[in-house]
């Protein structure tokens, strides 16, 4: 019990229990042990994302394959037309018609507020059409291509 | 001898272990195979081991009519109590679909509340997993006052200790609106939200929808923005928990987790190299946003919802910062109704729970269009405007590349009351760019002279020489001072090292008038 003795008494200077208590405002450093999200000494270029969730211990309870299988994407009635985000000019058009592409890819590069704005689908697919051509200027929401 | 005392405590074990089965094993197997965990299979793995306590286990149902008298209803339908995430005190509620499909009762209701009241009078997270069919239609009006109680302490609750909503099955109709008025929503694959479901839809207004089209996390994150972060699972929902917690204090009085803060700062040359030349060019800003966090470590917030802004959590030394940062590459950066919505949203989360404000500037200003100025992007952009002035947790801004017009204002400039601006040497802080200057400025001469060409590349090139430069601005004092982009995770940590006890005094009132 003397984890509990010892939480009991971090938890009695709280600033939360002293403000209950005695009402009195103030700051107070909370250190929790929660080591694993400590940062550890890398060099800055070492710095890539990392999955901060690895590393862990077994998990508590046995869990079912049914639970843990991949789902299939989901899909929206909208997703196989791709419509222009923003009004613009088409500057480049980076796929062809019958070309697979992903939901990262850019498909189409508009320029709209002196940028160059790239256009992906929101999902992975074949394209079926390309509906405007380099120099065209469009209408935000006007459909750009569509997929299979 | 045999003691009562034994034969009760053998009672005791049957009676728990029974009830513990919720719906048993029949409707177990089938939460398994339709891809769910169980409401107590999924409180074990969000809880340190060994640590959850539960309260109301013995709880009765009180419906009397349609079949209900006498039925059990083991916890009726709601696992609640208390338990520890990485040693911190956390209070939950998990819905049991294996129970009357986890519908809310009063007595069901009454539990979730009561659990509620005991986060925040101890200062703790409150996390409500959501797994349930709806209102308990046998218990009538009853239930939906059960419901009304839950909101009711939901608000009581809000910006007082953080409230997490996790949804793992069905929640539909008003049990949407509990998590709705909590800070973070974590929806599985599998789970859908709506207020009105596809049959009524159907009825009401002849429209088909499927119930994932209509309420499944991709319309919840990428239509509607209801949604924070989706999960693949339960046992991924209950990581992006986990990992979110981590990043927050228990309550509004206690400063989030301080973690070992790492050695000091190096310089990251590689910053120097992510924002291009070419200012039509765009660049993933989260590049830039991870560089600068501990180990690269960023939990991004709705991710997949007005993508032009970039929000979430990070460490800089230990400390927690929320990120707040244009995204060049989508819509150019521009604010637009959404993106407002959600980094006014987020700003405000930040100044309840004492976490620092860090914000990456390259705008090209508000996203002109009819559709945008009659979707109120007046009221919406204000939100953004309000957060940022009330916010009174430390304010750093750094200004990577374009700051434009009222966009420079609302990306927590000097004047809403940034506590350390920061530019790099690609910073262009202007009212709007050289060559929408240039037109304004001398659309008549430009109209009339011969030489069109030459003399308007003349113009934009004198304006861009004197205003897409951080210099006019830093010579204002706007800016505090121009950095070499590989210091800045440097210049970052020393100002929040520096702004950690910062206080900052405003007029005592009941509460703002935020543009909602």
């Amino acid at each position: 019990m003397a984890d509990d003795d010892e939480r009991a008494t971090a938890a009695g200077t709280s600033a939360w229990a002293r403000h209950g208590r005695e009402d009195i405002h103030g700051s107070h450093s909370l250190s929790a042990p929660l080591a694993r999200w400590a940062p550890e000494l890398v060099e800055p270029e070492a710095q890539a994302p990392v999955d901060a969730a690895s590393g862990e211990s077994e998990p508590a309870i046995a869990i079912p394959e049914s639970v843990l299988h991949a789902r299939p994407p989901q899909r929206l009635p909208e997703d196989a037309v791709c419509r222009s985000p923003i009004a613009g000019l088409v500057i480049a058009v980076l796929a062809i018609k019958g070309e697979r592409v992903t939901r990262r890819q850019p498909v189409m590069v508009i320029e709209a507020m002196k940028m160059q704005n790239n256009v992906s689908p929101e999902v992975d697919g074949v394209l079926k059409v390309v509906h405007v051509s380099p120099g065209e200027a469009v209408k935000a929401g006007q459909v750009l291509f569509e997929l299979m | 001898m045999e003691t009562v005392t034994k034969e009760r405590m053998r009672e005791l074990e049957r009676v728990k272990q029974r009830l513990q089965l919720g719906g048993g094993g029949d409707r177990l197997e089938k939460q398994h195979t339709s891809g769910k965990l169980s409401a107590r299979e999924r409180l074990a793995l969000l809880l340190d081991r060994k640590t959850f306590r539960e309260a109301g286990l013995f709880a009765k149902h009180n419906g009397r009519l349609f079949g209900m008298d006498g039925k059990e209803l083991p916890a009726d339908g709601v696992v609640t109590g208390r338990g520890r995430v990485e040693g911190r005190l956390v209070h939950v509620a998990s819905q049991d679909f294996t129970v009357a499909g986890g519908s809310a009762g009063e007595v069901h209701a009454n539990k979730i509340a009561d659990t509620m009241k005991s986060a925040l009078k101890t200062g703790s997270p409150f996390i409500f997993i959501n797994d349930s069919g709806g209102a308990r239609v046998q218990e009538g009006v009853g239930s939906l006052a059960g419901y009304a109680r839950i909101f009711y302490q939901n608000v009581v609750l809000s910006g007082v200790v953080p409230q997490i909503s996790l949804i793992c099955g069905p929640c539909a109709g008003g049990a949407a609106y509990s998590p709705a008025l909590t800070d973070f929503i974590i929806q599985t694959h599998d789970a859908q939200m709506f207020i009105t479901g596809p049959a009524v839809i159907k009825q009401v207004t002849g429209e088909i929808v499927a119930p994932e089209e209509l309420g499944g996390p991709r319309a919840q994150m990428n239509k509607s923005g209801v949604v924070h972060f989706v999960a693949e699972n339960d046992v991924e929902a209950v990581k992006i928990c986990q990992r979110l917690l981590s990043f927050l204090p228990n309550n509004n009085l206690e400063e989030p987790p301080h973690l070992d803060p790492g050695g000091a700062p190096r310089d990251d040359d590689d910053l120097n190299d992510i924002v291009p030349a070419d200012p039509k060019s765009g660049y993933d800003v989260k590049k830039i946003v991870t560089r600068v966090m501990d180990r690269g470590d960023f939990l991004e917030v709705q991710t997949d919802f007005a993508k032009n802004l970039v929000v979430g959590f990070g460490r800089i030394r230990g400390h927690s910062v929320g990120v707040v940062a244009n995204q060049p590459s989508v819509l150019a950066g521009a604010l637009d109704i959404d993106a407002s919505d959600k980094g006014a949203r987020f700003v405000r989360f930040c100044n309840a729970f004492n976490i620092p404000l860090l914000t990456f500037v390259d705008i090209p200003g508000f996203l002109p269009g009819v559709d945008q100025e009659y979707g109120g992007i007046i009221r919406h952009g204000a939100k953004l405007l309000f957060a940022y002035s009330a916010a009174t947790v430390p304010k750093i801004t750094v200004i990577l590349r374009k700051a434009y017009g009222g966009g420079y204002i609302a990306m927590c400039s000097k004047e809403l009351g940034a506590d350390c601006t920061l530019a790099w040497p690609s910073a262009e802080i202007a009212v709007m760019g050289a060559e929408a200057a240039v037109e304004v400025l001398f659309r008549r001469e430009l109209a009339t002279g011969n030489d069109n060409g030459s003399k308007r590349r003349e113009l934009v090139q004198q304006f861009s020489d004197t205003f897409a430069t951080p210099y006019v601005a830093a010579g204002m004092r706007l800016v505090d001072d121009i950095i070499e982009p590989a210091a800045t995770r440097a210049h970052v940590a020393e100002a929040l090292g520096a702004l950690s006890a910062k206080r900052d005094w405003r007029p005592q009132k009941k509460h703002g008038l935020i543009p909602l």
